[in-house]
Formats: structure tokens, sequence, C-alpha cells
């Protein structure tokens, strides 16, 4: 198991750096994910090799959001009032995103078939 | 006050409220009962009640929140094991999901202006519809609030999974390919639960479409916003 969260930290600060070097803003654990799957998609890394350690963080991968969602404490002055306007624009725009995506999709793949 | 600058207390805090919530979640089963805001409806509360500064929460918090970064690195990992699926679609997939980035940040800035949000709100709320660890990193980017951002990622989760089924009726969806990939792509992995219960296929279309939205997106918004904004 610790060589496997050597690979995913090692392939995370990878990321860092390359983010940092770089001038397109693309964020560091992207870049990160970027690079750890072309390792896998050149069989570089076996993937059962790293499933476990993934999985592991995977699987309770909500926690790591909630120290960051506790911050909305500083945000408070700026949600006031607007509360439902955020939910309406949330609710709409769900569904307009949902729609339009699965109306292309769908077009596009009975397009090919005739 | 002393006991609380340990570290240990912001961790302690965390797990505890993030294990109620799930097994509320999990006794329940209704998406619209999230985890995670219930963690932060028991969190939140307690610090301000009990006037305990951030600072002092965020001790251990930043403890925990550090594993977002590994976190969003190994989802390289499901992403890899569907990837034989996207190659068997490779043009709809793309095109779809390319067209619902586009959708989603465009409604968001043009019904975010319409009723008057905060040009801060509405820069949080771009990357909402992906995966919490990119919207976190992209919301950063374009100059969001990303506490404000989770919440909108729950809300856009929680919307997506109960109203899934209803959507893809009225927009005539029944491809399962098309049910899934645009399940995926506006309501990431609280959505995808839905579709899983919808079936097989949507619920592996609905997981890709995650990877390939959140990848997507991290190229297409930084130019988008350059445009809007």
């Amino acid at each position: 198991m610790i060589k496997q969260y050597a690979i995913i930290f090692t392939v995370t600060y990878l990321g860092e750096m390359i983010s940092k070097s770089i001038n397109f803003p693309i964020p560091g654990p992207v870049i990160g994910m970027l690079i750890f799957f072309i390792l896998l998609e050149r069989k570089l890394i076996d993937v059962d090799f790293v499933e476990k350690g993934a999985n592991t963080i995977l699987l309770n991968l909500a926690i790591f959001f909630i120290p960051p969602g506790v911050g909305l404490i500083s945000a408070l002055d700026l949600l006031s009032g607007n509360v439902l306007k955020i939910v309406i624009t949330m609710i709409l725009t769900t569904i307009i995103t949902m729609g339009v995506t699965g109306v292309t999709v769908q077009y596009l793949i009975n397009r090919r078939r005739k | 006050m002393e006991l609380l600058n340990s570290p240990l207390f912001g961790v302690c805090l965390t797990i505890i409220a993030y294990i109620i919530g799930l097994e509320i979640y999990k006794k329940f089963k209704l998406p619209i009962l999230n985890p995670i805001l219930i963690a932060l409806i028991i969190i939140i509360p307690i610090l301000l009640y009990f006037k305990i500064p951030l600072e002092t929460y965020e001790k251990g918090g930043d403890l925990i929140s550090f594993f977002l970064a590994p976190a969003t690195v190994v989802l390289a990992v499901p992403l890899y094991k569907k990837i034989d699926l996207l190659k068997q679609h490779f043009i709809p997939i793309l095109g779809g999901v390319i067209a619902g980035i586009l959708t989603s940040i465009l409604f968001c800035t043009l019904i975010g202006k319409a009723l008057g949000l905060d040009l801060s709100i509405i820069k949080s709320s771009l990357s909402k519809s992906l995966t919490t660890p990119i919207a976190i990193e992209l919301s950063k980017q374009v100059g969001g609030i990303v506490p404000i951002t989770i919440v909108m990622v729950m809300i856009t989760g929680i919307t997506g999974a109960v109203m899934a089924p209803f959507i893809c009726k009225i927009f005539k969806i029944e491809n399962k390919v098309a049910k899934g990939i645009a399940i995926g792509t506006a309501s990431h992995a609280v959505g995808t639960s839905r579709a899983i219960e919808m079936g097989e296929t949507q619920g592996a279309m609905s997981g890709l479409a995650i990877g390939v939205a959140g990848i997507l997106t991290v190229f297409i918004l930084p130019l988008l916003h350059i445009i809007l904004f």
C-alpha cells in the first residue's frame, strides 16, 4: 500500500511543479491526473497495482470537501438574500445542461447510424 | 479554549460530522440528505454558537483538505477503466460533453446576471457541474469563492439525481448512452448515483462523463472566461 501512495503523491507533486512552470492556467492536481492517466494508458503503471490505494481515497472522497465547505462561514454575508436566487440558478442550469447534453449525444449517435 | 488549539479538534469534528452525515444518508437514501451538506449543517452552527474562529477549526481542517490534490489525481483510475466506452462512441460523447460544458457556463452567467447575482457568486458557479475536486480548483482560478462553489456543486448534484428521469423525458432523451452522458456531465457523481439505478449502461456512461467533462472544462473554462468577463 505504501508504494501505491508513493506513486500517487509523487505524481501529485509533479503536477504541482508543472502547473507552476507553464503559462496556461491548469490546476496542478488536474495535470497530476492527466500524468497518472497517461502512465496507466501507456501501461507504465499497472492499474491493478494502484487500484486499492486509489479506491481507499475515492471511497471517502467527500470528506475532503468538508473543511473547504466550512469556509462558508466567511461568506455568509455575501449569501444572505441570495440563497433563493442561487438555488433557482442551479436548478435551471442543471436541467438545461442535462437536456442539451443528452439531445446532442442522441443526435450524433442517430446520425451515425443512418 | 486551550483544548481547541490542537489540530485534532478540527480533524475529529470533521470526521464525526462526516460519519453522521453518511449514516443519515445511508438510512434514508434520499439525494437531498447529502452527507457533505449534513456535515456542514452540523459543523457551521457549532463553530458559530461557541464562537470558535474559523482559523482554529482550519488547523485540523487543512490537514484533511490537503488530500484533495491526490484525490483529484487518482480520479484517473476510474476514468482509465472506462476508456473503452469512450472509444466506442467517441464523437457523440465528446460532442455532447462539450455542448454541455458550454451550456452550463453560458447559462450560469446569463441566469445569474438576469437575477442580479454578485459577479463573485456567478464566477463561483461556472464549474458547478463538475466533480468537486476539479470544481474547487477551477473556481479558485476564475476568481470564485470556493465554499460557495462547493454548496453549488451539491445543489447541482441533488437536482440532477432527483430530476434525471424527468429531464430525460421532457427532452425526449431515450438512448441509454445519451442519458448517462447527460447525467454525468450536468450533475457529476451525485447524479451518477441515480444513473446507476436507471441501468448499467447509464451508470457507466455517467461515470465516464464525470472525467471527460472535468478534463475538457479545464481547457474550455479559462478561454471562455476571458470572453465572457
